[in-house]
């Protein structure tokens, strides 16, 4: 599992992660994923195009992010998931407050709405 | 150990995490070598890790080394999973589903995994038998 931020705008953190999202996984890139929430008072905007697996952990690491952003009136996106990803993601009941989008300009406009 | 006439794959596996890696790369070699749809087999993965993520995590109040049992098995179109544990008895399908509620800062997450098993399987049960949990999953 890799996580790499791609961006940095006033507003908004960019970051790409890619392989899979289990418990090995999440074990790799969680702490460094903890970090940036924390340390950064912008909004996320989570690239998953490459992500081809998603479990309950990493579901509760994007969850957690996007709890810790609300309460810094901060957002958290996600951007092109893989089908099967996103299925998992909408059968979790979190899309609600972790928005799924395949478009950026949805995504950017979400985050500055 | 592999039994080609059921077309059934058991597994035995330490209740840690690594085994669990070991045990999700087996079962899809398995699966794969059945030519199983690319989405049933991720449905399965889903299903196996977050059934015995919980067991790993939940079942056993001691520290002690705990042997989890698994069977995989195909019958036409149809997947099943058999998770035997010897943890302390505990119906994952008593668990409340995940408050989700209006805001997100009123939410808990906790049963998220067995939640995603009831959602992604066709037919979840659970029965303790023989002091053991056993819980039985189908997939199509």
């Amino acid at each position: 599992m890799e996580l790499k931020v791609t961006g940095k705008e006033a507003y908004l953190t960019r970051i790409a992660l890619s392989g899979k999202l289990d418990v090995a996984g999440e074990g790799e890139i969680g702490d460094e994923f903890r970090h940036i929430v924390e340390v950064n008072n912008t909004s996320l905007l989570v690239d998953m195009s490459a992500v081809t697996y998603l479990a309950s952990l990493g579901i509760r690491l994007l969850f957690a992010a996007a709890k810790s952003l609300a309460s810094s009136q901060n957002k958290l996106v996600v951007l092109n998931p893989q089908p099967m990803v996103e299925e998992t993601l909408l059968n979790s009941g979190t899309a609600k407050f972790i928005p799924v989008t395949h478009d950026e300009k949805d995504a950017l406009a979400i985050l500055a709405g | 150990m592999r039994d080609p006439i059921m077309d059934t794959i058991h597994f035995s596996l330490a209740n840690n995490f690594e085994e669990l890696t070991r045990l999700m790369s087996s079962a899809e070699d398995f699966l794969r070598s059945r030519r199983v749809p690319d989405r049933t087999v991720y449905c399965v993965n889903l299903i196996l890790e977050e059934v015995v993520t919980n067991v790993i995590k939940y079942a056993f109040k001691d520290e002690g080394a705990h042997e989890i049992q698994l069977m995989l098995s195909l019958q036409e179109s149809e997947i099943t999973v058999r998770c035997e544990d010897d943890g302390c008895a505990f119906d994952p399908l008593s668990l409340p589903s995940p408050q989700l509620n209006d805001s997100i800062m009123d939410c808990s997450e906790g049963g998220l995994g067995i939640y995603l098993v009831r959602q992604t399987a066709d037919s979840v049960s659970y029965l303790r038998e023989n002091g053991k949990n056993v819980l039985t999953i189908t997939v199509k």
